[in-house]
């Protein structure tokens, strides 16, 4: 096997060009190709997944690979497929475990190895998408993938195996699932699921659509009623109870693609962002006693600047204008823009797409997947958007291509004040290629203290997109861990204080984009020298600081362990920091 | 994006057309688009590059469709090939242009709206039609630049300066968007989309107050541009109006302000796709406009009378318009056509259950579930109409099963409830029912019917504050529900409570104008509570709205002849109305009217005539007469009108 040697040292697959990502997935054995199970018939699930989660299933510190495999979805014949599936029927999810390696010279060897077998996966659900989180508070990360069909919730035993637990944990969604995300929103210390239903889709009941020009086509979203969602509450004994109706979210069926849970009005509460397509989109903010109320259109989030609802294939929440406040970045349909919804930091938000600079661009492609990430290092956080059609694409149709959705990829440079430039495609991505681009999930796959990205495209190959960023960069990598130690304390902020007296901020999630979970630990890019002080705002409201971080490291930071923000001049917290 | 076309249309297939009469060298190179050729050529031959327009693929489209597409670019070929005037000739490719245009075929029609261009450099229509097709086309530099380009040849028009205006505001030139649309004000004063683009320019300066004028002014112009409101909302968010913000997002159902544009116009004209109608067809009952989609069905149904497609959405536009035995009717053949229609069989049996046809609702419904088992609503529908039938054992069973796969199914469990109650398992019903009532936010109308059981359920073992609060409860839930509503006045009347319960039934009228029980509710709960003046008022306007109801009417006439206060009593109005009461409906009760409302007009010997015929009709009816209306025969032989109790059968 071909493997990767990376930073500090040159890059041995290929050293040349100005791209900032080096697509490597078959020289480090990330070698995956969806099957879609398609056979001309053109049911629209079989252009949507699938999903692929970056988390540390072995706890060796660094990210393995989750990826959803599609099947069958009627009894179509071999012959009647339109690609061969890439093994015996039905296809199983995969693992691949990350056997990344320090060489003596400081060089890092990038390797990854398929362990479906050995881990026990039995997952053939035909998949959507993948949420991760740590459920039963064990300290191994679980899985949970949603699926056109029952969904799989994947226990990692930590022995190296998962255990399917889906109907005994009561976890299971029969309808199309697609978003799926783990967040404690009772706050009770444990984590509750919240899964996104589509529309309703039946092999029995689907009925054939059409273009305007009359030709065949895959249906959009509304040809058939939309489904209702799904807010699981974490009982604390392995299981889950349906507490839809009871939290207000059973009347509110929608055509769910993207979801993200952050505290959008700094209540100090988790509340729930959900992207549906061709629907206004629902923002349920949290009541703090166990209800939600649904609030999108008022707070500027529902509709795109023109009043319209957009097509919402992908959702990320972050600070993209560097004001502190959690704004939300959205991709969407050909001939809509994707959309930057910016938070005025009490949850009210104003459509700031067009000057910013990502409306333009977009107006041709058709979005899923995104990420924010500070690709460049310069502290100013970037995005990256995977494009793919949901219609076919005439071109591709004529020349003759069975699988007619392609596109390139985006990445947008962010230029400070929440402004983005389009970087060229040459300078994007080594080799530049176009595919039906669909997950995507942000992490540092080699440690090297910048952003690495696995790309999944529905019917074809995954690619893993290896930041190429020169090394020797001031960094900080930050995994924020509950009180325990032993989970990833999702929803907590942190802020961190340059010598300089900046700041630069982070929530800890693996949420958004389009189903995917990306790596739940905190990168920073670091400017000029000296050590730099933390402040963690945990998910249960307390804050506590943490002094003089030494750069260039992944650092473990737990609750618990710091000094309250009032007890100044405290002896420092940075004995209670681990190298993971 | 427009590289990725470019790059894509070289590599789709070509058909060079071999043109006996031009070589490849007449034809020239690609030019530029916006200059015109240095040379005219000097034949009609030379006029159209063909071979420059890849030829589009055609197989999957429908014949009509190809059959258009293939002679439209046979016409071009046969004029060049025939030496046609070089008017002609471009014309014709125009033509296929906007063929290309109209399908969406842009590989083919950008290079072909390029060359026509090129061929008539100062004709207003192709630059525009760029617009139109860079725009679709996700390549809004382009389509500036065209727009442009096009008013630069025709500066006034108004749709061109629109769409101008459109594409600045959408990259914050605001300067220059505000001109156009400023200019297209100017010109037609009136135009809604003109204010509605000066609301957004004054919107994205940061003064909402004046968006507001603006937008409210578009709105004035063009009511149904429902998509204003969500502007007319954001700008009093920005002002701080919270609830008049919210008030005004929930008005907006996206319909966009609309504009004449004649050439669009023309475009859209072009297809000939039965598909393309069906979508238009779709598109216009999901934007609200259900006559519409009926013409399109109707029309693609003309040609195709076995499309079950176009027959089902017929069908549910048909419903939505309230016509429901023609919506029978064609889902009833859509079903002929296609068996396993699951929704066609649903929707079916919507509309037999309505007009109590439970028989075939559940026939339909069971069809419905053996082809999609796993959708839960039909099989909780099916439950609640075998309930119906009496086989509720097989609906309780049916709705446990539902409740397994997704708890989250309030209509279930609130089926379930319903169930139970009828079965006399009260506890089992409240269990049930409250299950679903305590919900938080969300599920609402189930919640208020939840309510609405409860408040039913055990009348006499429920204290009656209690009752009230279920059905207020039901009614913040669901405050259009009227059976919610009905309930409440009830209560409250009959609790004595008549100011609010007369209030109650009037807003069960406004949500229930045809519905004659609110209307005598509202009447009664007046007139016994003292408000007869208002009373009076709101039954002549009951009256005028339902004018042959025999029980309004009399209600009205024993008011006008009765009324302790005489500014009220018209006792020649009141003959006029019991006369005609009787004429319909000969009831004691309305004998008597008529008799009270003759003593009130000092007509005794007519009032004592009629009384004595109410006496004899209950007589006959019921053995003997009663002492109250003895009574009155007696008050109208000593001159004496009726005033105490005057209103009645009590």
């Amino acid at each position: 096997m071909l493997v990767l040697l990376v930073g500090p040292g040159p890059i041995v697959a290929d050293g040349g060009g100005e791209a900032a990502f080096q697509e490597v997935a078959a020289e480090v054995g990330l070698i995956f190709h969806h099957f879609n199970g398609m056979s001309g018939k053109l049911y629209t699930p079989e252009v949507m997944g699938p999903g692929v989660a970056l988390f540390d299933y072995d706890n060796d510190g660094d990210l393995d690979v989750y990826v959803g495999q599609g099947n069958l979805i009627d009894d179509a014949s071999l012959e009647e497929l339109v690609f061969a599936p890439p093994g015996p029927l039905p296809l199983t999810h995969r693992l691949f475990r990350n056997d990344l390696e320090a060489a003596a010279d400081g060089r890092r060897v990038l390797r990854f190895t398929d362990v479906t077998e050995a881990s026990g996966l039995t997952a053939t659900g035909y998949n959507m998408g993948v949420a991760t989180g740590d459920y039963d508070n064990d300290g191994w990360v679980d899985v949970y993938a949603t699926n056109l069909g029952s969904n799989h919730l994947l226990r990692n035993l930590g022995d190296g195996t998962f255990s399917d637990v889906t109907a005994s944990a009561g976890a299971d969604d029969r309808r199309w699932s697609v978003p799926a995300v783990f967040f404690d929103f009772d706050g009770d210390g444990w984590l509750d699921l919240f899964v996104g239903n589509y529309h309703r889709f039946t092999v029995a009941t689907h009925q054939p659509c059409f273009l305007p020009n009359g030709t065949l086509d895959y249906c959009g979203p509304l040809a058939q009623p939309p489904e209702g969602h799904r807010l699981l509450r974490n009982r604390g004994d392995g299981t889950f109870e349906d507490v839809t109706a009871r939290a207000g979210l059973a009347a509110a069926a929608a055509t769910a693609l993207g979801a993200v849970a952050a505290d959008f009005d700094s209540d100090g509460r988790i509340d729930l962002y959900v992207a549906n397509d061709q629907m206004a989109n629902y923002l349920w903010v949290n009541q703090g006693d166990g209800t939600f109320i649904e609030d999108a259109l008022l707070r500027g989030a529902a509709l795109d600047a023109n009043g319209q609802p957009q097509a919402s294939m992908g959702v990320v929440a972050g600070d993209l204008t560097g004001d502190g406040a959690i704004d939300l970045f959205m991709t969407h349909l050909l001939r809509e823009y994707n959309t930057l919804y910016v938070n005025d930091g009490s949850g009210m938000f104003t459509d700031g797409s067009w000057a910013s600079g990502l409306a333009g661009p977009s107006w041709g492609m058709t979005g899923f997947g995104a990420a924010i990430l500070d690709f460049d290092g310069d502290g100013i956080e970037d995005l990256f958007v995977v494009n793919g059609a949901v219609h076919r694409i005439p071109e591709q149709v004529h020349a003759g291509d069975p699988h007619p959705l392609s596109l390139p990829n985006q990445l947008f440079r962010g230029t400070g004040g929440g402004e983005f430039e389009e970087v060229p495609a040459a300078r994007r991505e080594r080799p530049v290629f176009a595919g039906v681009g669909r997950g995507l999930a942000v992490g540092d796959l080699d440690n090297d203290g910048d952003p690495d990205l696995v790309v999944t495209n529905n019917g074809g190959p995954m690619r893993v997109l290896l930041n190429r960023r020169s090394p020797g960069g001031r960094w900080l990598g930050l995994r924020l861990l509950e009180r325990t130690g032993k989970r990833d304390a999702y929803g907590a902020l942190a802020a961190l204080v340059l010598p300089d007296g900046r700041r630069r901020s982070g929530r800890v999630h693996t949420d958004g984009s389009f189903s995917a979970a990306s790596d739940p630990r905190l990168l920073f890019a670091l400017p000029g020298e000296g050590a730099v002080d933390l402040s963690v705002s945990w998910p249960d409201g307390t804050v506590e600081e943490f002094e003089k971080l030494t750069p260039g490291r992944y650092l473990s930071v737990r609750q618990g362990t710091g000094r309250s923000p009032r007890a100044a001049g405290a002896p420092s917290a940075v004995g209670a920091l681990r190298e993971p | 994006m427009r590289s990725r076309r470019r790059a894509q249309a070289r590599v789709a297939p070509r058909i060079a057309l071999l043109l006996a009469c031009a070589s490849p060298a007449a034809w020239g190179q690609p030019q530029d688009p916006a200059s015109p050729p240095t040379t005219a050529p000097a034949s009609a031959a030379a006029v159209a590059d063909l071979g420059a327009i890849p030829v589009p693929v055609l197989d999957d489209f429908e014949p009509a469709v190809r059959e258009q597409l293939e002679e439209s670019r046979l016409a071009v070929e046969r004029m060049q090939a025939d030496g046609s005037r070089r008017a002609d000739v471009t014309e014709a490719l125009g033509e296929l242009c906007l063929v290309y245009l109209r399908y969406e075929l842009m590989a083919a029609a950008e290079p072909c709206l390029r060359q026509v261009r090129a061929l008539q450099p100062v004709d207003f229509r192709w630059p525009y039609y760029q617009t139109i097709l860079y725009v679709r086309d996700g390549d809004l530099v382009e389509a500036r630049a065209s727009v442009d380009a096009a008013l630069a040849l025709r500066p006034g028009d108004v749709p061109a300066l629109l769409r101008s205006g459109d594409l600045h505001l959408r990259e914050q030139e605001l300067d220059e968007a505000e001109r156009a649309f400023t200019a297209a004000l100017e010109r037609e004063p009136s135009s809604s989309a003109a204010r509605f683009g000066l609301g957004r320019i004054v919107a994205a300066r940061g003064d909402p107050a004046a968006a507001a004028g603006h937008f409210e002014a578009a709105l004035a112009g063009q009511p149904a541009g429902s998509l204003v409101h969500y502007h007319v909302g954001m700008a009093y968010r920005a002002l701080g109006e919270l609830e008049r913000a919210r008030a005004e997002l929930a008005k907006n159902r996206q319909q966009p302000i609309l504009f004449p544009d004649p050439l669009a116009a023309r475009l859209d004209a072009l297809s000939v796709s039965q598909r393309a109608l069906l979508f238009r067809g779709v598109e216009a009952r999901r934007r609200g406009r259900p006559e519409l989609a009926v013409g399109a069905f109707e029309e693609l149904l003309v040609s195709d009378p076995d499309n079950a497609d176009a027959r089902y959405n017929l069908a549910r536009a048909l419903i939505d318009l309230g016509r429901l035995a023609d919506a029978e009717r064609h889902l009833r053949r859509s079903i002929e056509v296609r068996p396993d229609f699951f929704d066609a069989h649903f929707n079916l049996a919507v509309i037999l259950g309505r007009r109590e046809d439970g028989d075939g609702a559940v026939r339909h419904l069971t069809r419905a579930v053996e082809i999609d088992p796993d959708h839960l609503p039909t099989r909780v529908l099916w439950a609640r109409l075998v309930a119906q039938q009496g086989r509720r054992a097989e609906a309780i069973a049916e709705l446990e099963q539902v409740l397994s796969i997704d708890a989250a199914t309030p209509g279930a469990r609130l089926a379930l409830g319903a169930i139970e109650a009828d079965l006399g398992n009260l506890e089992a019903a409240k269990r049930h029912l409250r299950a679903v009532a305590e919900q938080a936010a969300g599920a609402d109308r189930e919640r208020s019917q939840a309510h609405l059981l409860l408040a039913r359920l055990d009348p006499r073992g429920t204290p009656r504050q209690q009752v009230l609060a279920h059905l207020r409860s039901a009614v913040d839930l669901d405050p259009g529900g009227a059976p919610a509503r009905a309930a409440l006045a009830e209560e409250l009347a009959r609790g004595g409570d008549l100011a609010p319960a007369a209030d109650e039934f009037g807003r069960l009228v406004e949500l229930s104008p045809e519905d004659a029980g609110a209307h005598l509710g509202r009447g009664m709960t007046l007139v016994l509570a003292g408000r007869y003046g208002r009373a009076r008022e709101s039954l002549e306007a009951s009256v005028g709205r339902l004018p042959d109801h025999p029980a309004l009417g009399d209600l009205l006439a024993r008011l006008l002849a009765t009324c302790p206060d005489p500014a009220v009593r018209d006792g020649e109005r009141a003959i006029v109305l019991a006369e005609r009461v009787v004429e319909v409906d000969p009831t004691v009760d309305h004998l008597e009217t008529l008799a009270m409302a003759l003593a009130e007009a000092g007509r005794w010997e007519e009032a004592a005539v009629w009384q004595r015929r109410a006496l004899a009709q209950e007589e006959a009816s019921s053995g003997s007469t009663s002492e109250r209306r003895r009574h009155r025969l007696t008050l109208y032989e000593q001159r004496q009108p009726v005033r105490a109790p005057w209103i009645g059968p009590q």
